[in-house]
């Protein structure tokens, strides 16, 4: 009577089948355990049933981008024709020229700045939340937004020019940007005053904080002296959108 | 003998680690029922033990049977869209603590009667030396 907890009558078998149980238990615990910390990925849902907009496949965007860049050179080359004989048209031209460098249809160079997004490199566990170290859409857009609204006259998105109508989407596991496919490292050139754009955004609490909070090193904005942004090629037709009185904005400009 | 449950509980846990299984996210509720009915039989196992009433083939069948339901409860909650987890893991939980009020009663209770026996006998043995 040594031991208090030894008792009295021992039943038989109790080892065996307790052990069996404790094993099952530990065995499914530890199991489920390691595998939350490690690999238990928990995606956003995936937005990859959403990739083929409209039955439109990439060959097919990428063609009619090409043939729409083909078709304003041409328009360009007749315009500038018509402009070689006569005074009149000259003004209009002229005109023409400054709207669609400001639509962004024209290459453009000037100094700014170059910001470079990347995923980060820190592992799953260091992150706590592994989604918050991948460059999202919604980055990219804040990103153009603040330049934007820092004075920004032309943003391309790694080489690709930000028009009008430019749109963001996630699409899976890449960014769409005007349909197009990016992924990390993404480079956004802007053109505009650097200094002003380079305070814009590392501004605290700015459009990029957040990021950088959780990862400095997935954020790099350098200046640069002298930036070449290739033309917007996103589509300029209008099907519903109409001017109401074309004669009088006319009259207007002149 | 109360150290070998222990260590195959050790193992266990060393062999879940160290085994790479890929597990679908969607097995998440049933290994935790699995866990919960697990632990509700080793407390029960206990308690049993302790009151001296143990039954193996009981306690086998008590878990294999909790199990199943369980599992069968969480495949119907999946289906109907309800997490019928809830209410089995509420279940487990509550048998576990009333398993662990009785196992602390009765391992009181002999420590009680330990002590007042040794005081009795200390209390004896003088005045059978004298």
């Amino acid at each position: 009577m040594s031991n208090p907890f030894v008792s009295r009558q021992e039943p038989k078998g109790w080892v065996v089948s307790l052990s069996l149980v404790a094993m099952v238990v530990g065995t499914m615990g530890s199991m489920v355990y390691f595998k939350s910390l490690s690999g238990g990925r928990m995606d956003r849902p995936s937005a990859g049933a959403r990739e083929g907009t409209a039955g439109i496949s990439e060959e097919n965007v990428e063609k009619l981008r090409e043939e729409v860049s083909r078709l304003r050179d041409e328009n360009q080359k007749l315009s500038d024709t018509l402009a070689e004989g006569q005074d009149a048209s000259k003004d209009i031209n002229e005109n023409l020229k400054k709207v669609s460098i400001f639509a962004g249809l024209t290459e453009i160079h000037g100094p700014g700045i170059i910001i470079t997004l990347s995923d980060s490199k820190k592992s799953a566990e260091e992150l706590l939340d592994y989604s918050a170290g991948i460059i999202h859409d919604l980055d990219v857009l804040k990103t153009v937004n603040e330049l934007w609204n820092a004075g920004a006259e032309a943003i391309a998105i790694n080489g690709k020019r930000v028009g009008p109508n430019s749109n963001y989407r996630c699409v899976g596991t890449t960014i769409h940007v005007d349909e197009q496919k990016i992924a990390s490292p993404i480079a956004i050139q802007a053109v505009g005053d650097p200094s002003v754009l380079y305070g814009a955004l590392s501004l605290p609490g700015g459009a990029l904080s957040e990021i950088k909070d959780v990862d400095p090193q997935m954020v790099k904005i350098e200046n640069a002296k002298e930036l070449l942004l290739p033309p917007w090629k996103g589509t300029t037709e209008f099907e519903f959108a109409k001017q109401p009185d074309p004669k009088k904005e006319e009259d207007d400009k002149e | 003998m109360i150290l070998i449950p222990i260590i195959a509980l050790l193992l266990g846990i060393l062999v879940g680690a160290v085994v790479v299984v890929d597990l679908p996210i969607a097995f998440a509720p049933y290994a935790a029922i699995i866990i919960m009915a697990g632990l509700d039989a080793l407390s029960g196992g206990s308690r049993s033990l302790l009151e001296g009433k143990f039954l193996p083939t009981v306690f086998l069948t008590g878990f294999l049977a909790n199990t199943l339901l369980g599992l069968f409860l969480i495949w119907l909650g999946d289906g109907l869209g309800v997490a019928l987890l809830t209410p089995a893991a509420i279940v487990f939980g509550m048998r576990m603590f009333t398993n662990l009020s009785v196992i602390r009663r009765v391992l009181l209770r002999r420590y009680e009667d330990f002590s007042f026996r040794r005081k009795r006998d200390s209390e004896e043995t003088p005045e059978a030396v004298s």
